[in-house]
């Protein structure tokens, strides 16, 4: 546990001292600002809580986005610079390596997203919203950032270098947000397995309208599971040399 | 990636994907077979003897996983000739079993493979083995999250925190409640189970009176009083006044199911206040004017919905209105019908007939009421009339506003739009008065009234302008200093007097009429009222003291959703903050944070 918390450190460390990490977090709220006012608040009269889901609808994008950025590095920079000797000959596991990584990563993208909270309660101002309905989108961002960055850190772990971790977390993204498409031209049972595994489509819609689905929470847990078991797999291949 | 591997994965892909679409007895499927045997094949010509046992296993069992899959879709189970309980339940494994057993044997061929590839001159047995096990527990662990999701999905439970609140009584509920002078019941249809019954309890017990009774029941146990009242299930509500043949009942309906009775719930307060003016009183008669290009309900006429007052003739009907029209084909020109208990004028742009003007003069003369909205810059010449009421209207400039108007078109003309919270302490605007800092009123192209001097009757200014306010004598939308004066203009006026010739018994008051009269039409317009809550507020006070029927006026509930807009002229600075300056503040100071850094560092 130490060594993961060390690694977290480090990581978080890693975007707060480099250009890198500040550029992300402000093209983050740059976007979701830009796409808050003009299609959120800006064209015509919408409800308050019409407004809020647009806002979540469009933080997810960002935060998938944000995802992808921030982990293209994570193992794939320590490889192109050759620091990734010094990790593999460490007395830490592969799972602490990983987990390390993976909670640094996501404690900044959780950073952002909180960073993002002066957009809804702008709602607060003239509209009818609750609380609960913007904790609840929250919740969603975090569990869909979370699963975000283990598919990217799946994808640095197995690439040689940062950009082909990009390339890759970003297609192993996009098929799991097309999934539903998958869902919509094949036929049951195949179409139900398709459709839960979309990543976006059922999951997410109902923490936008301000619903906590259990069924949501596990998904996304499961995924983030799924990829971090996948990406630590990967990493032990190496030591096996 | 190795020959075997390759064909394995090719090999199970092929013939996954002829069975689920040929079927597996289509000769086709040989094609998949010969991939995995041949995968099979060079595995055993090839493969190391370090790493054969966990490669041989993995395409084995790989293929056993296949033919499963095969022995299902041909129906194997069913050739079993178990009963139909265990049948279903042999298929249902073998459909788990499968997949379950593929991903097993893939996992463990690939990473073995990797391992192989990893060292391609030596590759100790204990490093295959840790491989194979490797592989063996990444599919068992992803194996387990599938049973887990579909519990999850099975046992799903659900917590809704979009807003949600109960309307509270309004002011004007708790004013026909107060004022009740026969008993009214209430009697609510919900089972203790029911959410929603903890929801209407906390409305109603805000409600107190002594002629005020509230008794919950439950339809299924008092099934006599449910039919008496005609109440065909629980979630609802009767408002009863009276007894027997006589009884006045009003019925809402809620429902017991809270997800679906949020909407009603929202809006509970405005369905009490309908029934109970339905039951506490009889119903009054206003008749709208129509034939001199009045506003007018009905879409689809070419109406503009700056012209349409459908929402205003809603809100009569909630108010127990009756609401009729009146023109020169209801005989406008001989009198104003005897039981209109108010006539309203909405905007009229062609002028009336002098025998019109003198019936309503007629009509205000006997004690009516009138709510006179008049359209600037028309034909109309409403002069004589609004003389009787000492009132002057000239009507062919406009007031314009510099800060506070509402912005609808983004165009200089926005200006006519003028908002205002000034009103007198008159009953005509209670609400407005009390709630000025809240609650303001949209007076969209207006022009000002004047008060005459001498008149002899009551005339109070009860809506002003705000003092930033100028009349556009030159109609360039800028004032001029020298002969355009910036003041708080009259815009709306509330007349009375007594009506003469009328008997007066000792004790009682002297029977009056009542006026009032507003220099903007579209004020109480669909477009306006539909955004400005000010306005309707000013509506219903209007109104109540117009027929002298204080329960009508006062605010009503509602927590429906309300629809905002944000444009970069109304809220510049949260735009600009809050697309460019966070952003940008935030980068600046990472920026500096990391130069000092830096310095530190070098230092």
């Amino acid at each position: 546990m130490r060594a993961t918390a060390l690694l977290v450190r480090r990581e978080i460390g890693a975007y707060l001292n480099t250009t890198w990490g500040w550029s992300i977090l402000a093209l983050v709220l740059l976007i979701d600002g830009l796409l808050f006012n003009v299609f959120a608040m800006g064209g015509k009269e919408k409800y308050s809580a019409d407004v809020l889901s647009e806002f979540f609808y469009f933080s997810s994008g960002t935060t998938m986005i944000a995802g992808i950025l921030l982990t293209m590095r994570l193992v794939a920079e320590e490889r192109q610079t050759g620091t990734i000797v010094i990790l593999e000959t460490a007395p830490i596991s592969e799972a602490s390596v990983v987990l390390g990584k993976f909670l640094g990563a996501w404690l900044f993208l959780t950073l952002i997203t909180a960073l993002t909270a002066f957009m809804p309660a702008l709602i607060f101002v003239h509209g009818k919203v609750s609380v609960g309905q913007i904790l609840a989108g929250y919740l969603g961002l975090l569990s869909l950032g979370s699963a975000t960055v283990a598919i990217g850190t799946f994808g640095s772990a197995v690439s040689r270098n940062q950009l082909l971790a990009a390339v890759l977390g970003t297609g192993m993204l996009v098929l799991m947000l097309l999934c539903w498409v998958m869902g919509q031209v094949t036929e049951p049972p195949v179409s139900e397995i398709f459709s839960y595994m979309a990543l976006w489509d059922r999951h997410f819609q109902p923490f936008q309208e301000g619903r906590i689905n259990t069924e949501g929470l596990v998904f996304y847990a499961s995924v983030t599971a799924a990829f971090l078991l996948l990406a630590t797999r990967s990493l032990q291949v190496r030591r096996w040399r | 990636m190795t020959l075997p591997m390759a064909l394995h994965l090719l090999g199970s892909i092929v013939l996954l994907g002829l069975v689920r679409t040929l079927g597996a007895d289509n000769p086709l499927t040989t094609i998949g077979w010969a991939m995995l045997l041949g995968g099979l094949a060079f595995s055993v010509a090839q493969v190391r003897e370090s790493t054969r046992r966990y490669t041989l296993t993995s395409l084995m069992a790989g293929i056993v996983a296949l033919s499963l899959m095969v022995a299902g879709d041909l129906g194997a189970v069913a050739g079993l000739k178990l009963d139909a309980e265990l049948t279903r339940k042999a298929e249902v494994v073998l459909a788990g079993a499968w997949p379950l057993l593929w991903l097993c044997a893939t996992l463990v061929l690939v990473t073995v493979e990797r391992a192989r590839a990893a060292n391609p001159i030596a590759l100790p047995r204990a490093r295959a083995q840790l491989a194979a096990f490797a592989g063996l527990s990444t599919a068992l662990g992803l194996a387990c999250l599938m049973p887990l999701n579909y519990l999850a999905h099975e046992h799903n439970e659900r917590w809704d925190h979009s807003y949600f609140k109960t309307a509270e009584p309004g002011t004007s509920t708790q004013a026909i409640v107060e004022n009740l002078t026969d008993p009214v019941q209430v009697f609510l249809f919900f089972p203790h189970t029911s959410d929603v019954t903890e929801e209407i309890r906390t409305y109603f017990d805000q409600l107190s009176s002594p002629n005020l009774e509230v008794a919950y029941v439950d339809q299924a146990l008092e099934g006599e009083l449910a039919k008496e009242l005609k109440v065909q299930k629980n979630g609802t509500v009767a408002l009863v006044r009276g007894a027997g043949a006589d009884a006045q009942i009003q019925r809402i309906r809620v429902g017991t199911q809270l997800d679906k009775a949020r909407r009603k719930l929202k809006r509970l307060d405005q369905e009490v206040h309908k029934a109970l003016l339905k039951i506490v009183s009889e119903p009054r008669h206003v008749y709208v004017t129509v034939g001199h290009g009045e506003m007018y309900w009905k879409k689809g006429t070419g109406k503009l919905p700056s012209r349409l007052i459908a929402t205003l003739k809603k809100e009569l009907r909630a108010l127990n209105f009756k609401v009729k029209e009146l023109g020169p084909a209801q005989g406008l020109a001989n009198e104003v019908p005897e039981d209109a208990d108010l006539v309203m004028i909405m905007g009229p742009k062609k002028g009336f007939l002098p025998e019109e003007i003198a019936a309503l003069q007629a009509y205000i003369a006997r004690g009516g009421a009138l709510l006179l909205s008049l359209q600037p810059r028309t034909e109309t010449d409403m002069g004589p009339l609004l003389k009787d009421l000492g009132l002057a209207y000239e009507g062919t400039q406009l007031l314009v506003g510099e800060r506070n108007t509402w912005k609808v078109t983004r165009r200089p003309n926005d200006n006519y739009n003028l908002i205002t919270n000034k009103a007198s302490t008159h009953p005509s605007v209670t609400t407005l008065s009390r709630n000025s800092r809240s609650t303001a009123f949209l007076a969209p192209v207006s022009a000002p009234l004047e008060a005459l001097p001498n008149s002899s009757h009551k005339v109070e200014i009860t809506l002003r302008s705000l003092p930033e306010v100028f009349l556009d004598v030159d109609g360039n939308l800028r004032q001029s200093a020298e002969t355009e004066q910036k003041k708080a203009w009259p815009l709306a006026a509330a007349i009375s007097g007594p009506v003469e010739g009328a008997d007066v018994e000792e004790g009682e008051e002297a029977p009056e009429f009542r006026a009032i009269v507003i220099g903007s039409s579209s004020w109480a317009s669909d477009l306006v009222l539909g955004v400005a809550p000010g306005n309707m507020v000013f509506a219903r006070d209007g109104l109540a003291w117009l027929v002298d029927e204080p329960d009508v006026g006062g605010t009503v509930n509602d927590e429906e959703d309300v629809k905002i807009q944000h444009t970069r002229e109304g809220e510049g600075w949260m735009f600009y903050g809050t697309t460019f300056v966070v952003p940008f503040g935030l980068l600046a100071l990472g920026l500096v944070r990391l130069r000092a850094r830096r310095k530190r560092g070098e230092a």
